[in-house]
């Protein structure tokens, strides 16, 4: 799924907008687009910090010991600054490879995925730290629309033929929260899952097959392997984050917008690597 | 100074029948997504690493989390840092396996890495003298100078870190059009990979010539010209 497909009306302005200065300058400078991606790389930095640590004060982890609310106070600055430099050199990125980003099933999820991390990390996110860990009706049902959203989102990524080997990277993301904010007996045993299957990809791609004879067939197991892995990692996001211990300070729902918000936020990063790194077409 | 150790490990480890290309290296380099998911990675970890080092630091400097004790800081953000660092380093040693002479007289890579070592000596310098202080400071919302300075060098040499690291897949300064003499020139150890690259050369047009005496041609015209065989260096991957 692309924006070429989807909006095909949409071509004509792009078009333009290619054409309308500065961007035809911006494409022929061999240093312009270099700096703007400096600054788009070194933007995503910043957006990592002022999202990954509220969402963890929402999960009870990270500087816990800080208010909800003067953690969120805190990064807000610096997260509307990374959003506005990330959203002004993403537009010259679009406005010089107009065509590729239009054709790139990448971009459109990436689109797709900035709509739920927006509404977490601006409304969900905001409104729950400054009420310091209280949910509102409102936010509850903002949360439940972006989570729907972005259950849609990952569907479209890890069916979108250039782009799906991207969604690894929030697998790996929900895999390393857990392991570093989970028990030490489900640290242990998605430890041994995890090996398992490392096992099972050495041995379907190295021993049972040829890859270069069997190759659809390895592209198949690997797929199939990667969408059980995804949901055995989801499975063990919220059952470890669902359970309630006498340690645990977070209510239920504001542990998982806080892993949500920061899953989305790398969904977003991911898809946008994979424009670069995906291919268009499809 | 590494070259030929690079080379070697560009060509030789995993290789069967002596043939380059398929080396580990050479097929990791050429894999159709285990690059690219590892390359990604490498840049999302920052999100991690750099998104949170940003926020110890602007401690240190006083900008942020001012009635937040740097302790706090300390106990609480750095490990989140370190483990981003592990995954940046990881990624980053796989990554540099790839395709590991291409780095290696890479002008970018060589200042990512002077910066990384500045980083890295300013992180010892902090720990084992600025922190021992750290009692006096610790609630302070504005730290004295010395741990002020080390919050801007950390900041300073990862933002040229992260620059360099980037600027590493645009080929402004590659030794084949750098002149010899210049800074760039000697700062990438130039003169090593264009030896290699000459002989190389030389190498692929003597056996073209033996083939062409074999076949009993006459007319090298065919022979491809010496840029033919240089290595391809990867381009940027189509931003």
């Amino acid at each position: 799924m692309n924006f070429a497909t989807l909006l095909p009306e949409l071509k004509p302005a792009l078009d333009a907008l290619a054409a309308t200065w500065p961007f035809p300058l911006i494409k022929e400078s061999s240093w312009v687009m270099p700096a703007v991606l400096c600054l788009h790389v070194l933007s995503l930095a910043v957006l990592g910090g002022a999202t990954i640590l509220p969402g963890l004060r929402l999960m009870g982890a990270g500087m816990s010991s800080v208010s909800a609310s003067s953690i969120e106070k805190t990064v807000r600055p610096w997260l509307w600054g990374a959003l506005v430099v990330l959203t002004l050199t993403g537009f010259i990125m679009i406005a010089v490879n107009t065509m590729k980003i239009y054709r790139s099933p990448a971009f459109f999820v990436k689109v797709l995925a900035l709509i739920p991390a927006l509404i977490l990390s601006l409304g969900v996110v905001r409104s729950i730290a400054s009420r310091d860990g209280v949910l509102t009706e409102r936010a509850r049902i903002f949360a439940a629309i972006a989570a729907a959203i972005w259950v849609a989102t990952i569907l479209i990524f890890a069916t979108s033929y250039y782009a799906a080997p991207g969604t690894l990277h929030i697998t790996i993301a929900g895999w390393l929260i857990v392991m570093a904010f989970g028990s030490n007996r489900t640290r242990i045993v998605l430890g041994a899952i995890t090996a398992v299957i490392i096992v099972w990809m050495f041995l379907s791609t190295m021993l049972l097959h040829n890859p270069l004879d069997d190759y659809d067939l390895v592209m198949e197991i690997d797929r199939y392997t990667a969408r059980i892995t995804a949901l055995v990692v989801a499975f063990f996001l919220v059952w470890e984050f669902t359970r309630t211990r006498p340690a645990d300070t977070a209510p239920i729902a504001n542990r998982l917008i806080g892993i949500l918000t920061i899953l989305a936020w790398i969904t977003v990063a991911a898809a946008g690597r994979w424009i670069g790194l995906g291919g268009s077409g499809g | 100074m590494f070259h030929d150790l690079l080379q070697w490990l560009q060509d030789v480890p995993g290789a069967t029948d002596g043939d380059p290309s398929t080396s580990w290296s050479q097929q990791f380099a050429g894999s159709l997504h285990l690059w690219a998911l590892i390359e990604g990675t490498h840049v999302i970890s920052l999100m991690l690493f750099a998104g949170t080092i940003l926020i110890v630091d602007l401690r240190m400097l006083g900008a942020a989390f001012r009635n937040v004790p740097y302790s706090t800081l300390n106990n609480k953000v750095l490990p989140l840092t370190i483990a981003g660092f592990v995954l940046v380093m990881l990624t980053g040693f796989v990554l540099f396996f790839s395709n590991p002479v291409h780095y290696y007289h890479s002008v970018w890579f060589r200042a990512k890495v002077i910066f990384i070592f500045i980083a890295a000596a300013n992180i010892f310098w902090f720990h084992f003298r600025t922190h021992k202080t750290i009692s006096e400071w610790d609630e302070r919302p504005n730290p004295p100078a010395m741990v002020k300075l080390s919050a801007s060098i950390s900041l300073a040499s990862w933002i040229f870190v992260i620059i360099f690291g980037r600027l590493m897949a645009f080929v402004f300064f590659e030794c084949e059009s750098m002149p010899p003499g210049s800074f760039g020139y000697a700062f990438a150890e130039c003169e090593s990979e264009m030896r290699a690259l000459d002989e190389a050369t030389e190498e692929f047009e003597s056996e073209i010539s033996e083939e062409v005496t074999e076949e009993g041609t006459e007319e090298p015209s065919d022979a491809p010209a010496p840029e033919a065989i240089e290595e391809s260096t990867p381009a940027e991957p189509q931003e």
